[in-house]
């Protein structure tokens, strides 16, 4: 039974794990999206136009850019900082209301400690969501499932 | 106490447009395994759409509905309306269409769709700020009751 539970589970990890990482990833970034993609020989920033057969093409500062996929051994995209924020603002927020409650208030630390996790939480998704960051989406070198499913 | 027409409106709208901040667009590739957007698309509803892009790197924006049609899910129907472009991309050259249309296109013709999907850190932000709004409130009720309870005494 266990035998049989263990065979299902890898076949479904096998079936759902895409053919082509970086043909997947690719086709997963929405047009006018930033980007940054590595190649053997330099980095190149851009815009997102399209792709089409085995290229991608980005718009750079001045110029439109088309990449082989053969060429490109990282995608880096931008997307803001919300979700980093927030999981920063609940541990800071959570921390200091507890501290502040166990230095001598009427509140009591888990109470204080449990609204500094909402508070902060959503202080720091909403400072986090006005700010942009690099989130690694494809990687030639990393293991097969940790950089392909990033929405 | 019945509540007022308005009010039930404001709240209705005000749901409405919560709802929808907290989904974003998103683009995943058509393909035939188990994924959420293919067995949307097999649903007897079908997968709500934004547009889909073309094996040419055309984007074409549709606002409707989206189902697998034919033997093999060989085809795909989409129902709604055809709109000039992408938000972000280069204009398809498609016609704005004033009433629903159905297209019939080949699963070879359509590349990736693109269709708004739950956007969870938005979703748990906005979970925290209702949250954080009550604890506000809660606490401004208590400080109220605790000054009105002392001007008593």
């Amino acid at each position: 039974m266990i035998v049989a539970v263990s065979l299902f589970l890898l076949c479904s990890t096998v079936a759902a794990e895409p053919l082509d990482r970086r043909a997947d990833a690719i086709d997963r970034i929405l047009p006018g999206q930033a980007l940054r993609v590595h190649s053997l020989e330099r980095t190149t920033e851009g815009r997102f136009v399209t792709n089409r057969a085995d290229t991608l093409l980005l718009q750079g500062a001045s110029e439109r850019l088309a990449l082989s996929y053969s060429d490109i051994q990282r995608i880096d995209l931008r997307r803001t900082a919300r979700h980093h924020g927030m999981v920063i603002g609940m541990i800071v927020g959570g921390i200091s209301l507890a501290a502040a409650a166990a230095s001598g208030h009427d509140v009591g630390p888990v109470i204080a400690g449990a609204s500094g996790v909402f508070i902060g939480g959503f202080v720091g998704g909403v400072i986090g969501g006005a700010i942009s960051e690099w989130h690694r989406v494809y990687d030639a070198h990393a293991p097969a499932d940790s950089a392909s499913r990033h929405h | 106490m019945p509540i007022p027409r308005t009010t039930r409106y404001l709240g209705v709208i005000l749901l409405v447009s919560t709802l929808a901040g907290c989904s974003s667009l998103s683009r995943a590739p058509l393909s035939p395994d188990p994924s959420y957007e293919s067995q949307m698309l097999a649903g007897s509803s079908g997968l709500a759409i934004e547009g889909y892009s073309s094996p040419e790197g055309v984007f074409h924006a549709f606002q409707g509905k989206a189902h697998w049609v034919g033997a093999g899910r060989d085809s795909l129907e989409l129902r709604g309306r055809r709109k000039p472009a992408v938000p972000g991309a280069e204009a398809s050259g498609d016609p704005e269409d004033k009433q629903p249309v159905t297209l019939r296109l080949a699963r070879s013709d359509v590349t990736t769709l693109l269709y708004r999907a739950n956007d969870p850190s938005k979703t748990g932000v906005l979970g925290l700020g209702i949250v954080t709004a009550l604890l506000f409130s809660g606490t401004v009720l208590l400080f109220i009751a605790i000054v009105l309870s002392e001007g008593t005494d």
